[in-house]
């Protein structure tokens, strides 16, 4: 390996290196890019573009600004006021940029933005080209120990739960074809949450009232044991509406066969809400009544609320006056979620605990934006209503569940350990068209374990379930590594695809004291990502990359410190360079993260093939990263400690486990 | 400082100019008219024009009641192109054996758009579920790109057809996020 202290990235004052941001962008998993265009055509156009400016004016003006809104989303990315960091699934017109020869460059020089937007090297004879994916790198993606289906399209968790000895998990599948459609719901147990068996479908589209699609819904486990499962149906008419369907036989620990109620549907469309604004059944709660209750989002013009209903049955609903709550502005509320957390941490709570000691969460997935927001509150059972503890971070505009790609999210209670668990959809960052060349697409979350943050008491912490750590084979252990400003040091393992790794950071405390205060507004998605160089950052690892750096994944911190002398952190990913393909996401995102006195820079990181799940400062502040190298794959992925701040030297511990594969596979002998 | 000469050729300049203008603005495809639903949507994609005439086009865009029906609208519009572009493909693949390459490339991104991306995006929109329809919209968008960029050395035979189906299906993906 080569030097490790030279700097492997590019001066964050040079303004070739500025990424230019944005021009090509990939937006959950199609692409957009710069369009090719030749001087001679560029010239006509121009020409052509004088005379018809001189038209436009005298037409009285004309709304030239023919390219999409890109949603604003201000705010600081910190969990305080409103963190958000990604542009909402917005497209950016592409300006027409040339696209002529570019040479191949080592990383150590600097970067043309076309290269950064490239991913830095070139390909071939260096005209640009599509990129040659081969059926080695596509079969490299598909991960070891995160749950997939064998083949084909996967979105939303539904009705997760534990019944008889078993973890189920459903979701919503395309039996068909690598793209959303046609949507069933595939089937799954284990014993662990870990090694999952492949069960037959549970539910397809064969009534009238889902034929459309059997969309997403949730498991309620009545005292006596018996589950109903309520779930969304797109009718013959594309109304949505939700049905019941509870086991065919309760004592079948694999609950492979479903009834669907034949009163179906059991709830239609409200006056006043649109049939195409009605989904997402969640898990019932007992009220004071003694009736089950259920939360269901949907919008009115741009709220998104969540609208409630009272059950005795689970047949015949009850409409209350008014929503749980609602928020302007956010848009439709999608695949809801309404549960306890109690204040003192430990444990999870049943989805019917209230009471003291306990505070409420009310999640929703943003339609507009494709990300998952929570916020904790208050429940007020008798009125029906739920109100934030703080209102500037409500729902859909504060803390999300993870800054990387992560959706459709649902916890359950896990009765057997006492623990609320979190599933969430992981989608893909690569071109459908990749998708549906390798045969598959999208994966589900490590589950998390979900607590209230009893030092902060205003976030909740998110932590891979500890069955996790059974899949840990061999280990090593580095301590006390020195990376000084700028240094590259690697991390020397037998394999680097299938990781567990936790890691503390300290940085160099005299260096902190000397450093200057700085005004700096920080975010990681208007950052240069790894390459932004500031006194006390940013340091970390470099995930997926290999031997000459020509592809990395940088997973990092970078703190400012800010007047009297406070220290602010922020936790990011970059892709700018994660992969030399150039039909796969290349943003940088993150968030502020909070770095209590006394605690260290703590990281844990999943490392599974194309999928990155990281985990800062026990769980405060997580992202989920999909990641697709050509060359950083099978025995040439590296892991390297960085550090490309200028001032601090930083020094690092880790524990690196290999990972072992679940074996996720078909239930034998079924 | 302007001479009467001068003046004259200006003044002719911006009455042909206006008159052109005029003229193109106000000749839709078979004289029908677009409505305030169709230009407000179209509005926000980016191709005014190309989403304006290929709704009024079409014997339901007038009467469209709601930006669903323009939207799928818009899918079958993509899925015309589409279909030609493949077919073209087929027949140059037997008259053009030289560009085998680019043209084996360019029947798989077609055959992505017809058999995966259309079909997701008409079932999305229908059923309400918009962003999958984005999604369908914007990988047809790409997936003509990818076909065009594949002619690297050589002149592509596609380029009108990939351009349409592009710029359309980046208009479809637009109108669609309208519905969210």
């Amino acid at each position: 390996m080569g030097d490790h202290n030279q700097p492997f990235l590019p001066v964050s004052g040079d303004p070739e290196c500025a990424p230019v941001l944005g021009d090509d962008v990939v937006v959950d998993g199609a692409l957009h890019r710069p369009q090719p265009g030749s001087t001679k055509s560029k010239l006509l156009l121009a020409v052509f573009s004088g005379i018809f400016v001189v038209c436009l004016i005298l037409a009285g003006g004309y709304d030239k600004s023919g390219v999409v809104k890109v949603a604003q989303l201000g705010g600081v990315d910190e969990l305080g006021v409103g963190p958000i960091e990604m542009p909402a699934g917005s497209t950016i017109v592409r300006p027409a940029v040339s696209r002529g020869k570019s040479a191949g460059v080592s990383e150590k020089a600097n970067f043309s933005p076309e290269q950064l937007l490239g991913g830095g090297e070139v390909i071939g004879d260096g005209l640009t080209e599509d990129f040659p994916w081969n059926n080695s790198m596509l079969s490299w993606q598909r991960t070891a120990f995160h749950f997939q289906p064998e083949k084909n399209w996967m979105n939303d968790p539904n009705g997760p739960l534990f019944y008889k000895g078993w973890y189920h998990f459903f979701y919503q599948y395309n039996p068909n074809a690598a793209v959303w459609g046609d949507i069933v719901w595939g089937h799954a147990v284990s014993r662990d949450m870990i090694h999952w068996l492949h069960l037959p479908l549970a539910m397809v589209a064969d009534q009238w009232y889902d034929v459309q699609g059997v969309w997403t819904g949730s498991a309620t486990i009545l005292p006596d044991g018996k589950v109903m499962m309520l779930y969304t149906g797109s009718t013959n008419e594309s109304v949505q509406v939700q049905n019941l369907a509870y086991p065919a036989n309760h004592d079948d620990p694999l609950l492979l066969d479903w009834v669907k109620h034949p009163g179906n549907p059991v709830l239609v469309p409200p006056p006043g809400i649109h049939h195409k604004d009605f989904r997402d059944p969640t898990t019932a709660w007992k009220t004071s009544e003694g009736k089950w209750r259920i939360t269901i989002g949907s919008k009115v013009n741009k709220t998104g609320i969540a609208l409630i209903y009272d059950t005795e049955d689970f047949i015949n609903f009850e409409l209350k006056e008014g929503f749980l709550h609602g928020v302007p502005g956010t848009g439709m509320w999608e695949c809801v979620d309404f549960y306890p957390v109690a204040v003192a941490g430990g444990n999870g709570l049943d989805t019917s605990v209230n009471g003291a000691g306990v505070r409420h969460v009310v999640k929703a997935s943003l339609d507009d934006d494709r990300h998952d927001y929570y916020a904790i509150g208050t429940y007020d059972e008798e009125a029906g209503k739920w109100y934030p503890d703080n209102p500037a971070i409500d729902v859909g505009i504060g803390i999300r569940y993870d800054y990387g790609i992560f959706y459709a999210s649902k916890t359950f209670f896990d009765q057997s350990k006492q623990r609320r668990v979190l599933w969430g959809w992981i989608g893909e960052w690569d071109s459908e068209a990749a998708d549906v060349r390798k045969g598959w697409a999208s994966l589900q979350g490590m589950p998390r374990t979900v607590v209230l943050d009893t030092k902060t008491g205003s976030n909740l912490l998110q932590w891979p379930v500890v069955e996790s750590e059974s899949l840990r084979l061999r280990s090593k252990e580095f301590k006390n590594v020195v990376a000084k400003p700028g240094a590259v040091v690697p991390i020397k393992l037998e394999a680097a695809t299938q990781l567990d790794i936790v890691a503390e950071f300290e940085l160099d405390k005299e260096a902190v004291e000397r450093a200057v205060e700085s005004d700096e507004e920080f975010k990681c998605s208007s950052s240069k990502g790894a390459a932004h160089r500031g006194a006390l950052g940013p340091f970390g690892l470099l995930v997926l990359s290999e031997e000459t750096l020509s592809e990395q994944t940088p997973v990092y911190f970078y703190v400012v410190k800010g007047k009297n002398a406070t220290l602010r952190t922020y936790f990011c990913a970059d892709q700018s360079r994660s992969s030399l393909a150039n039909d796969v996401n290349k943003q940088i995102y993150g968030s502020y993260v909070p770095v209590l006195t006394g605690e260290k820079f703590a990281v844990r990181m999943l490392v599974d093939h194309s999928i990155i799940e990281s985990f800062a400062q026990g769980g405060r502040s997580v992202i989920t990263s999909r990641v697709y190298p050509t060359k950083a794959i099978y025995g040439a992925a590296r892991l390297f400690l960085f550090n490309n701040g200028t001032e601090a030297g930083v020094t690092a511990s880790l524990k690196v486990w290999q990972m072992n594969s679940a074996f996720i596979r078909p239930f034998p002998n079924l | 400082m302007t001479t009467p000469k001068f003046a004259n050729l200006t003044a002719a300049f911006i009455s042909i100019s206006i008159s052109i203008f005029l003229f193109l603005s106000s000749s839709p495809a078979d004289g029908a008219t677009a409505t305030s639903l169709i230009t407000g949507t179209c509005k926000q994609t980016p191709d005014f024009n190309l989403c304006v005439s290929t709704l009024t086009a079409d014997p339901r865009g007038p009467k469209a009641a709601g930006v669903q029906t323009l939207a799928l609208i818009i899918i079958d519009a993509v899925k015309a192109k589409a279909t030609t572009a493949y077919a073209d493909i087929k027949r140059l693949l037997k008259t053009a054996p030289e560009l085998e390459g680019p043209l084996k490339s360019c029947a798989q991104q077609y055959n992505v758009i017809l058999t995966a991306e259309i079909p997701e995006a008409e079932e999305a929109v229908s059923g309400g579920v918009a962003k999958f329809g984005e999604d369908g919209m914007r990988g047809s968008a790409s997936d003509a790109d990818l076909c065009e960029d594949g002619f690297v050395k050589v002149k592509s035979p596609l380029t009108v057809e990939n351009k349409v189906v592009s710029g359309l299906a980046a208009v479809g993906a637009a109108v669609i996020r309208q519905l969210e």
